[in-house]
């Protein structure tokens, strides 16, 4: 759920999660995958598993409910992207662009759910095995989040 | 000369004795060789199958399940790569150990933080990664998730502490000054004190642990020390209990071929412990490689069995064994016979991984490190040791070991499976 998607390729597999969010197709993932991981600082992988952690925690209530895949779960979904508009995890292009494909069938809808939860579980797990190479920095916080996010996103092509 | 005498190869279809009696040792030795490769392929084939059945969901091997696979699949490959599986259980452990100090260390230090944070939680896993790069990522995205859903800032400070209140290193940092008191001075902040015997890691301020609860300074009084030190041995027995399992499966496997029927070499026990070349946990006083007979085996495994109800804090509920084990362990087990005394073994192995992770859970559910003794009682209140070496008999032999009980006995031993299934303690599974 980041970033603007590029043409859709619904069969080909998901090779890199942080470009998956961000609507790349296989084929610039893997031209990126051939690139070594970027070189990201503490504060910046910080702020990237902040994102990806409040995104996780936004599909948490929409992923426990009973209900999904059995009923129509847009307006929850619509829910809890409004609350990561709220605390500006995302923006508005980034939700409307990734909502807009959301299925009407609740187990298809029940599929893309745990597909952005999976993803954003799976970028974090990369960010974090890519830890090792973590240069210093100064230290993160909540004020000067936007900026690494901002640098973070463009050493990964998502930006 | 006398004239070969060919009817011994009549069988061998040498009749038209085209085929001398050199051609057809040929043939025998051709014939062997290809016995012995096909035996190798089907070894290979489930050595194969055996690591490919029991790899987890993360990736990594289920060892215990592996070690009962080689044994059954591997043929002529088991004997070599069950060592190589225990020589690997045993590296394997280590490595999860470092891995799991590494998180204690890093996570518990955000308890000393007055006010820690997601922002923290998140360095902490960061830190923790370049620590140790061998870490499981989805070791620190577990930890991460559950400091998330910690919506109070007073409590992701317990649960931080929590995290770290059994780290076994934490270096003091005596002397670094906290937040100034009343008059203004600064406070000296030590950090590390040893609360407990494997460890401490709450920062004591003035004499007191910073941001605990009463309770948690309980833990450094004699009773919480008491507490601490047995939930320490339940922790250091489980860390090497997986190993200890996979060795008495080398040992029963050793028992049955060496020392049943006539002709029993108990020697060749201690021989093919030694060719094992495997090292003992530490902790294993149990020592194959001296048994020279029956009495010596009863009297190890006597050895090994009161190690493990020391760390289970006792021999369980069931009254009968109990009265006659306090009285003559060494007796008590020779009435079992040996399958017997290696399903006891197993069984307590069983109960102490059992056991520990029951406490785990414990201390999740907020319940301090100086609740031992009471989790203890409840957990030993429905523990019959009989319940986990159950599955270690024969599927067919099962029913009738439960009819031999009275009827009390009965009642309580199927009591006390039934609670020990609900808890997840035990599973059933064909015999093992």
């Amino acid at each position: 759920m980041m970033g603007a998607p590029a043409q859709q390729q619904p069969q080909a597999p998901q090779v890199n999660p942080l470009a998956a969010l961000a609507g790349q197709t296989p084929q610039q993932q893997q031209q990126q995958q051939q690139q070594s991981p970027p070189q990201l600082s503490h504060a910046q992988l910080v702020a990237g598993l902040h994102k990806f952690g409040e995104i996780k925690a936004a599909m948490l209530p929409v992923i426990s409910d009973p209900k999904l895949g059995k009923v129509n779960i847009r307006p929850k979904l619509l829910d809890a992207t409004s609350k990561l508009l709220m605390n500006k995890t995302l923006t508005l292009p980034e939700i409307m662009n990734r909502i807009k494909d959301l299925p009407d069938d609740p187990q298809k809808q029940k599929a893309f759910v745990d597909q952005i939860y999976t993803s954003s579980d799976q970028a974090q797990k990369v960010l974090l095995a890519n830890a090792v190479h973590a240069q210093d920095s100064e230290p993160w916080s909540m004020d000067s989040h936007d900026k690494h996010l901002g640098d973070f996103a463009q050493k990964y092509g998502i930006r | 000369m006398a004239e070969t005498n060919v009817e011994i190869y009549k069988n061998l279809g040498a009749n038209n004795q085209q085929m001398t009696p050199l051609q057809i040792l040929q043939l025998l030795g051709q014939a062997n060789n290809l016995k012995l490769q096909q035996q190798n392929i089907d070894a290979n084939t489930g050595v194969a199958e055996s690591f490919k059945n029991n790899v987890n969901p993360d990736g990594t091997l289920n060892y215990p399940g592996l070690s009962k696979a080689l044994a059954g699949s591997a043929g002529i490959k088991a004997p070599e790569t069950l060592n190589a599986v225990v020589s690997n259980t045993a590296a394997y452990n280590a490595l999860r150990q470092t891995q799991q100090d590494t998180i204690q260390k890093r996570f518990g230090a955000i308890g000393s933080l007055p006010n820690p944070t997601m922002g923290d939680i998140y360095s902490a896993g960061i830190d923790a990664m370049r620590d140790n790069p061998t870490i499981p990522p989805e070791m620190i995205t577990k930890r991460i998730d559950e400091a998330r859903s910690i919506k109070d800032p007073k409590k992701l400070k317990e649960w931080a502490l929590k995290q770290g209140i059994t780290a076994p290193s934490f270096e003091a940092n005596v002397g670094e000054t906290g937040t100034p008191d009343a008059t203004g001075a600064p406070q000296v902040v030590s950090r590390g004190a040893r609360t407990m015997q494997q460890g401490g890691v709450a920062p004591i301020i003035n004499g007191a642990p910073v941001g605990v609860s009463p309770s948690y300074s309980a833990a450094a009084s004699s009773e919480g020390a008491q507490s601490g030190a047995s939930a320490n041995a339940l922790t250091v027995a489980n860390d090497t209990s997986t190993t200890r399992k996979g060795m008495l499966g080398n040992l029963e496997e050793d028992l049955t071929k060496f020392t049943s029927g006539p002709g029993a070499d108990w020697t060749k026990v201690a021989k093919s412990w030694v060719n094992r070349n495997v090292p003992k946990p530490k902790g294993w006083e149990f020592d194959p490689a001296s048994i020279a007979g029956q009495e010596q085996f009863v009297k190890q495994a006597a050895q090994l069995s009161q190690a493990q109800f020391q760390a289970l804090g006792g021999s369980g509920s069931n009254a009968q064994f109990n009265a006659s084990y306090e009285v003559n362990p060494n007796d008590t087990l020779s009435q079992l016979g040996n399958k017997g005394i290696i399903r006891l073994l197993k069984g307590n192995e069983d109960a102490i991984q059992a056991k520990a992770k029951a406490w785990r859970k414990w201390r999740r559910d907020g319940n301090g490190p100086d609740t031992y003794a009471d989790f203890s009682d409840q957990f030993n209140s429905n523990f019959d040791p009989r319940v986990f070496q159950f599955k270690y008999i024969p599927e067919k032999d099962r029913q009738e070991y439960v009819d031999r009980m009275d009827p009390a006995d009965k009642l309580k031993f199927l009591t006390d499976m039934t609670h020990a299934r609900k808890q997840g303690w035990v599973q059933f599974r064909p015999v093992e």
